[in-house]
């Protein structure tokens, strides 16, 4: 790297600087940082999961702890009180950093605790959306979508500045973080960043509606058995344009939904029966590295998970 | 920025060498800050060294780079498990 401005040394102003450590702006800095922080946590003791990078786990007797990443972003979480701070103690010794105390925000989740559970939403989120979509003032809508109706490539006449559609469908994107019941009208929406219509910005506009008579929305999680359950459905050739059809899953642990998704296939499903058939090879993949994830946690096994699905 | 010039040099971020003839030396530049206090007087002038990583070419520069990504069904597992076992 060359010399920084203002501090170049005047006996060899010709040298260069011989880069031993990741500086802002490299491309690999992000890399340089993960190895540190993950290099400390397995110096403590910690395994690296194999299925999320993000993920490490501690095991020692009865004592589990595990920590989720996300850059500078930590959540840890233990079986045993005391060792959450003790961790965060070990860790102070490393980096300079704050315990925020218990869980409240996380990557612009809210999350609230009560005595049986933990209900997560980003509200806040949400808010701000309406706000930068001047929607605040609008009315607000029972469903975010008009069922039974396809939108289509072809539907009406194209917008003049698809920017503002852009950027709130990448904003709702974000919003499905919480909120499986707007999954699938999000996944439509997204089918047409590339050239949207008058209809699809009206389309748009009805989810952020239907968003604000139900911001404080999310999901909530709660005791219970901790038993895998998945459920998916398809539609059969929904997309007016190709003819493809849509996979919906949604995957429960006890009464906790974990993991869903809206997912145009890939391929033409001639029947029904194969596009239901290829919903459920997409919700037992899921399901299978949910399993995985299990394992890496150390969770002891329970029964095989269920996969519920219909019209077969 | 003196005191982030220190900074960096007591962290060993580099050492000075010729300068090498075939390679490309990457540029860099000073990015300020101002931080103000709650009520706009100045806190304090930061300034941050930042490297032009947009000159680094793949293969040549460098061959690895990682960008941590969380998956979100792994967050919402490891808070129902918390729950569970609350």
């Amino acid at each position: 790297m060359e010399q920084p401005q203002g501090f170049v040394d005047s006996s060899q102003s010709d040298s260069v600087c011989h880069l031993h450590k990741s500086l802002y702006g490299l491309k690999q800095a992000p890399r340089a940082w993960f190895q540190r922080l993950s290099q400390v946590l397995l110096d403590l003791g910690f395994m690296g999961s194999t299925v999320d990078t993000s993920l490490f786990v501690f095991l020692q007797e009865a004592m589990r702890i595990y920590v989720l990443i996300y850059v500078d972003d930590i959540i840890v979480t233990s079986n045993k009180p005391t060792a959450v701070s003790d961790l965060i103690t070990k860790l102070q010794h490393e980096f300079s950093m704050k315990d925020l105390g218990p869980l409240s925000y996380f990557l612009g989740i809210q999350v609230h605790r009560n005595r049986e559970g933990l209900h997560l939403h980003q509200s806040k989120y949400i808010v701000d959306l309406l706000n930068r979509a001047n929607m605040t003032g609008a009315k607000p809508y029972q469903s975010p979508c008009i069922s039974g109706k396809k939108l289509s490539k072809f539907d009406s006449d194209p917008l003049l500045d698809s920017s503002l559609y852009r950027h709130i469908v990448g904003a709702l994107q974000y919003c499905t973080l919480t909120r499986p019941d707007i999954a699938f009208s999000v996944n439509q929406l997204c089918q047409f960043l590339h050239a949207p219509t008058t209809t699809h910005f009206t389309a748009a506009k009805r989810v952020l509606r239907y968003l604000k008579s139900t911001v404080e929305h999310g999901i909530y999680f709660s005791k219970g058995f901790l038993q895998l359950h998945g459920y998916c459905d398809s539609d059969w050739a929904g997309s007016p344009d190709d003819r493809r059809s849509t996979t919906n899953y949604g995957i429960f642990l006890g009464p906790c939904l974990i993991s869903w998704a809206a997912k145009k296939q890939p391929v033409v499903a001639r029947s029904s029966t194969e596009a239901e058939y290829r919903s459920m090879a997409i919700t037992t993949a899921e399901l299978y590295w949910i399993r995985m994830l299990f394992k890496d946690l150390h969770i002891p096994r329970t029964a095989s998970p269920t996969l519920w699905v219909d019209n077969i | 920025m003196t005191v982030e010039y220190n900074a960096l040099i007591s962290n060993g971020t580099w050492t000075l060498c010729p300068r090498p003839s075939h390679k490309h030396v990457i540029r860099n530049k000073w990015v300020y800050k101002l931080k103000q206090k709650s009520d706009g007087t100045i806190d304090r002038y930061k300034a941050r060294l930042v490297a032009k990583g947009f000159e680094q070419q793949d293969g040549i520069d460098y061959t690895e780079t990682f960008s941590l990504v969380i998956k979100p069904a792994t967050i919402r597992l490891i808070l129902a498990l918390a729950v569970h076992y609350d």
